[in-house]
């Protein structure tokens, strides 16, 4: 897992296309992708936007963005929810 | 190299194989909501143009699988995918589930205006916990199937409808405790998985969740909010 460094990341394109929730910065800032969630650290306030949600102000920090999850009751699996 | 044929090949629709494409463009119309999200999903390979060409072609007049279908199907593995296709907001729906518990929740929770200023937007928020009886989707297969449990809930920005399955734990408790109640909330509070420790505050946009870490924050094995953590935690909600 190697640390990489962006101004603009996008945590999930969502169920509809086109529909992203993007996370600006005005600073570069760290993130690394795993199977699980996305490691985020923000050295200057960071902007989470998306077409159909209201914004969302991330101070600077450590953080971790993950999906909403749901149970399969076909198959006893858990996975991820779409928007 | 062999070539695929598109109209003899078998096809695999949520895990099970042995579908003919015209039964399997019938369940992806039902899987999903549209032609976008079947490609997306099922032919991102540059392999499976063609198939994709051929679908998107015929998408306005497929007919998809219908939850009587479903009940009349008898091969009980087929039948699950069936009801996987369906999905949780028309299976519920169509088949009377009971409503368990459901909860009104006043809000106050931080948002922002376009120029990044915060104020505090308070809301009512609804959460209905259903079952489904087990003999409703697999009358024939054992004597007592499980039943099935999803949370209804509406985004608090959209006011659009939400199913969300979650497992019978979620919904009734612990099964070693001898208090199982179902909880609205303790069941959309399972939604959310994190594997942090100490989480300082979590932040939800739609189906994203963001959680702060603490200076006490470690790694943790993945696990799903409790009640008490979500009513706690939730810091903006969009």
């Amino acid at each position: 897992m190697s640390q990489q460094k962006t101004k603009r990341l996008v945590l999930s394109e969502g169920e509809t296309i086109g529909h992203k929730h993007v996370l600006e910065s005005k600073r570069d800032f760290g993130f690394t992708r795993t199977d699980f969630c996305i490691f985020i650290q923000l050295i200057d306030q960071g902007i989470l936007t998306h077409d159909e949600h209201d914004r969302i102000v991330l101070e600077p920090g450590s953080y971790r963005s993950y999906n909403q999850v749901e149970f399969n009751p076909m198959d006893n699996t858990v996975h991820r929810v779409f928007d | 190299m062999p070539t695929f044929k598109l109209h003899s090949a078998e096809y695999i629709v949520s895990h099970m194989r042995g579908f003919s494409l015209s039964e399997a463009m019938r369940f992806w119309k039902a899987k999903f909501e549209s032609i976008n999200h079947f490609k997306r999903d099922v032919t991102h390979h540059p392999a499976l143009k063609d198939l994709e060409a051929f679908v998107e072609e015929h998408w306005e007049t497929i007919q998809p699988i219908t939850v009587q279908e479903a009940l009349q199907e008898t091969n009980m593995e087929k039948r699950r995918v069936m009801f996987d296709c369906i999905g949780v907001s028309r299976l519920f729906q169509s088949l009377d589930p009971t409503l368990l518990d459901k909860q009104v929740i006043s809000k106050v929770r931080n948002r922002w205006d376009k120029k990044n200023k915060p104020y505090e937007h308070t809301f009512d928020d609804t959460y209905e916990l259903y079952r489904l009886d087990g003999n409703k989707l697999f009358k024939s297969e054992q004597s007592d199937p499980n039943p099935v449990f999803a949370v209804r809930c509406w985004c608090t920005t959209t006011e659009r409808e939400y199913w969300i399955y979650i497992p019978e734990e979620a919904a009734l408790g612990n099964s070693i405790s001898s208090s199982r109640n179902p909880d609205a909330i303790r069941a959309i509070a399972w939604t959310i998985r994190i594997d942090i420790s100490h989480p300082k505050r979590i932040f939800r946009q739609g189906d994203i969740i963001v959680a702060e870490q603490s200076p006490q924050s470690t790694d943790t094995a993945p696990y799903h909010l409790s009640k008490e953590q979500y009513l706690s935690l939730m810091y903006s909600e969009t």
